[in-house]
């Protein structure tokens, strides 16, 4: 029933659409007329007043967006606002007059700046890109230099190799006209997080219906994306593109007509559109999309599958977007998204569970890319740095925090004080852990579940003269307390910890009040959301970031981690202030009517759970 | 207008318009002290730091500025910003590794301000904290402050104004009540937390002062402190705000509203 209303709300909808863009061409074809050919041409597809009567009858808050595509967008000057983004201002460094003021000597310099990339192969394949885009009506050219008029802005095409693939990008910094423009928005878009948090979300509402969470997804492509939005005539003397030409081996002039990739102002532009679309899918469709520029995902229950993908389809056609249609950009409703070089596998969802991992094309390349640097024993900073941000993104889909421990190595590395290219044993080892955690590690596993909540408080004291004092209390989602514990530790049993002469050592305490609370309640713990306060600042965010600058800090945390991880544990490390922390007084050996003598964990229990702990700390953390 | 020695004027050059708000000229109600050089050394270079008074009026204008940004109510609270990636790791179940400003439980339950107390008016303090429970009276209100609150700050102000004695107490909001996937159903129970002593099963010798007049012009003070939960009461709240994770759907609105939509029996929107 609730499936027959959604699908009749979309005929509804579109057919009303269809009828609209039927009755509204004459007028469309009469705008368009009126516009100069080259703008016409890249706006053929649009229907502009179409689009208008959504927004002035969906109520959609950027009221003047038809407009703006109509009209076509500034490269230069005040970006508009939307209303839809949120508000940041990003001010101009320079005016239009200024940038206007020393254009003539600027593309002269850069007219002889523009030379070979040094690779003839990629130099012929930006000529090649560069002539189709002439083809395709998205510039003009190649012009005559002496055609430039004073205040004529020139900037410089260069090659992009990614994946195989050459990508021209047109380099409006360095001519300067990306600084005279302000933004007072932040061009968002929606990551993996996002989509994650869509499918769960998604399952969450279906489960509370007491349906099935069963899901397929999609992703779709908007095809050349910025090159379906035109540039604004007051623009198109800053849109001269100077561009390497292999045969004469000089540089060509041509000018843009749609956007270029490389303007400010072209992502926001097209930021707008593109959430414009998620909009009117997700108010007027009810069909819910990620939006990340020109890539938009999609999920459905498989009843709906079929009709999300026809609807979807037709809203873009109707609206006038291009978008893969076949090829291996075109996708249909299945159990594996493909997107952001994530994979989300929805085979698990009639169990509340999506599994998220890395393609298998970023697992061959970073195993390659790893190997590599093991084999030859070095590894540069800059490298190092390109490197972290590589694993790093690899290794947020890989179930399990250890990888964090590993990353950091490589941090080390990098900003070490008196750098060694050389490989040292300990990152050899990280590395080596982060690539079999890229080829073997277990996806990330999101549920939809509402997982049981556990409290975890947790405290500890620490005196030079009489030794330290550790304490937690475990509680129950309904505020019982289920387990605790309190230990007084010699001054001699802390010697792993204050070497080096040493004088406190509550950071490392107050950490490892965490890790032994969850090794010792390990069994309470499995499957559950667990929420852990802590008064120390510095041992809570070494617990969220997994590492710390104290090396016996870092060991710890890879203790508590490998907890959690073994128990699938979903943690959240948040601070409690010392007066309101009931763990304190365990921590000092003083009693507390809540803290009953039956649930107290016997005293040879959390003994040996310390001894076990600062075995494990003393050997992870001595030098290597 | 902010506190310099000598007739000086500044110029702050800044991204947020809020600064504009602090381009006041000198009322010329106040003597300066005179340009000159002492010991070799310019008055200038005297001159030369932002004076304390400056220094707050520009923090506060641009916290107001962030705050009526993001539309949050409590300006300290919220002073570091939130940022839209925050919510998206949140419903994507990681912890961001960033400090967030708002806490699950926060760090008091209350926030209470006396402005304008006279200055021979002293609430006893050890370590920041108060020592006892005070209860005072002013002008037919009685004001409870519990104790172990912490002393977050003291402003002394100087006589010759006529100051009314004002006070405040503001609940300080959790991270859950930015939730949108679970609207937090427990927003009643928290707004009926009631200040009580910090020992709760103990007895706390509470001071009681007296104010004779609402009003003042001698040296007087603001203080301000902040409500300490007892273990037994931040046990329960942190019970009451849960787990982040089940808090968040890191969606736009309008997607977040479909995806109920779709899958809703009762939902009536898309009935035609």
């Amino acid at each position: 029933m609730t499936h027959a209303d959604v699908v009749n709300n979309r005929c509804c909808k579109l057919g009303e659409w269809t009828r609209l863009a039927r009755s509204l061409q004459d007028a469309e074809n009469k705008v368009k007329a009126a516009m100069p050919e080259e703008r016409k041409r890249i706006l053929a597809t649009k229907r502009l007043l179409l689009m208008k009567h959504v927004i002035e009858v969906e109520g959609y808050d950027d009221k003047t967006l038809a407009e703006d595509v109509m009209h076509g967008f500034s490269l230069v000057g005040e970006v508009p606002k939307s209303n839809v983004l949120p508000r940041k201002l990003l001010p101009a460094a320079m005016t239009e007059q200024d940038l206007c003021a020393n254009s003539q000597r600027a593309n002269l310099a850069l007219r002889y700046m523009t030379r070979s990339s040094g690779d003839e192969e990629l130099d012929d394949k930006l000529w090649a890109k560069t002539v189709s885009e002439v083809d395709k009506g998205w510039m003009l050219g190649p012009l005559q230099w002496s055609e430039l008029g004073d205040g004529d802005t020139v900037s410089r095409r260069f090659p992009l190799e990614q994946s195989g693939k050459v990508r021209p990008i047109d380099d409006l910094s360095q001519s300067q006209i990306n600084a005279t423009v302000t933004c007072y928005e932040q061009a968002t878009v929606d990551g993996p997080d996002v989509i994650c948090a869509f499918a769960t979300y998604l399952m969450r509402c279906l489960a509370d219906q007491g349906r099935s969470t069963e899901l397929l997804g999609r992703s779709l492509d908007l095809a050349s994306a910025y090159r379906q939005l035109a540039i604004a005539d007051g623009s198109r003397r800053h849109a001269f593109l100077s561009v390497y030409n292999p045969s004469s081996k000089s540089a060509e002039l041509f000018q843009q007509v749609a956007l270029p990739f490389g303007s400010r102002t072209a992502v926001n532009a097209f930021i707008w559109c593109a959430r414009f679309l998620q909009w009117t899918a997700a108010k007027c469709l009810k069909l819910p999309l990620s939006c990340y520029f020109d890539d938009f995902v999609s999920f459905s229950s498989p009843a709906l599958a079929g009709n999300s993908q026809a609807a979807l389809c037709l809203m873009l056609d109707v609206l006038g977007w291009g978008f893969d249609k076949e090829g291996p950009k075109s996708d249909e409703f299945s159990l594996l998204v493909c997107a952001l070089g994530v994979q989300f596998d929805l085979s698990s969802c009639k169990d509340g569970l999506l599994r998220v991992c890395n393609t298998e094309k970023r697992v061959q390349d970073t195993i390659v890319l790893l190997d590599e640097i093991l084999a030859k024993g070095d590894l540069k900073k800059r490298d190092a740095l390109v490197l972290r941000g590589r694993l790093a993104f690899c290794d947020a889909f890989i179930f399990g925090r250890l990888g964090k421990v590993a990353l950091q190595e490589i941090t080390r590395h990098a900003y070490a004080s008196s750098f060694s290219d050389s490989l040292s044993n300990v990152l050899k080892d990280a590395l080596k852990l982060l690539r079999d955690r890229v080829l073997r590690g277990k996806p990330r596993l999101l549920s939809c579940k509402m997982l049981e909540t556990l409290f975890l408080l947790t405290d500890a004291s620490f005196d030079p003269s009489d030794g330290a004092g550790l304490g937690a209390v475990l509680v129950s989602s309904q505020g019982q307390v289920l387990a605790w514990f309190g230990l007084k530790v010699e001054i001699e049993k802390l010697s792993t910890l204050l070497d080096g002469g040493r004088e406190t050592v509550i950071g490392e305490l107050e950490t490892l009040a965490v890790a032994m609370s969850l090794l010792l309640w390990a069994d309470h713990l499995d499957s559950t959301q667990l929420m852990v306060y802590i008064d120390n600042e510095g041992s809570k965010f070494s617990l969220i970031k997994g590492y710390s600058v104290s090396r016996a800090i870092t060991a710890i945390c890879a203790l508590a981690a490998t907890t959690l991880d073994e128990h699938y544990v979903l943690p959240w490390f948040g601070r409690i202030p010392s007066p309101s922390n009931l763990a304190d007084f365990p921590s000092r050996q003083i009693k507390h009517p809540l803290l009953k003598h039956n649930v107290e964990v016997p005293k040879e229990e959390v003994e040996a759970v310390f001894e076990s702990s600062m075995s494990f700390v003393s050997k992870a953390a001595s030098p290597q | 207008m902010f506190g310099c020695q000598r007739l000086k004027r500044t110029c702050l050059a800044s991204n947020n318009g809020a600064v504009m708000s602090l381009n006041v000229l000198c009322d010329g109600r106040h003597e300066h002290a005179p340009w000159s050089m002492t010991d070799g050394v310019f008055d200038t270079s005297l001159e030369a730091e932002y004076t304390p008074m400056l220094a707050k009026a520009l923090a506060t204008t641009i916290l107001e500025a962030i705050a009526n940004e993001y539309k949050l109510p409590n300006v300290v609270q919220y002073s570091k910003k939130l940022k839209l990636s925050h919510f998206h790791a949140i419903a994507a179940a990681k912890q961001p590794t960033k400090s967030m400003s708002m806490h699950m439980v926060p760090e008091y339950s209350h926030v209470i301000v006396l402005a304008n107390v006279p200055y021979w008016m002293s609430f006893h303090c050890t370590n920041s904290a108060l020592a006892a429970c005070v209860y005072l009276t002013c002008g037919g209100q009685d004001i409870f402050i519990p104790c172990a609150s912490k002393l977050l700050r003291k402003t002394i102000k100087k006589g010759g104004d006529s100051r009314l004695f004002k006070f405040s107490v503001e609940r300080t909001p959790s991270l859950k009540v930015l939730a949108d996937a679970q609207p937090s159903g427990d927003k009643v129970a928290e707004s009926e937390l009631q200040l009580k002593c910090h020992k709760e099963s103990q007895v706390c010798k509470g001071e009681r002062l007296v104010l004779e007049q609402t009003h003042s012009d001698e040296e007087c003070a603001d203080w301000v402190f902040g409500v300490r939960w007892t273990p037994e009461e931040f046990l329960r709240q942190a019970v009451l705000v849960g787990h982040p994770f089940s808090n968040f759907s890191g969606l736009p609105p309008e997607v977040g509203a479909a995806c109920g939509c779709c899958n809703h029996d009762s939902c009536g929107c898309c009935k035609q």
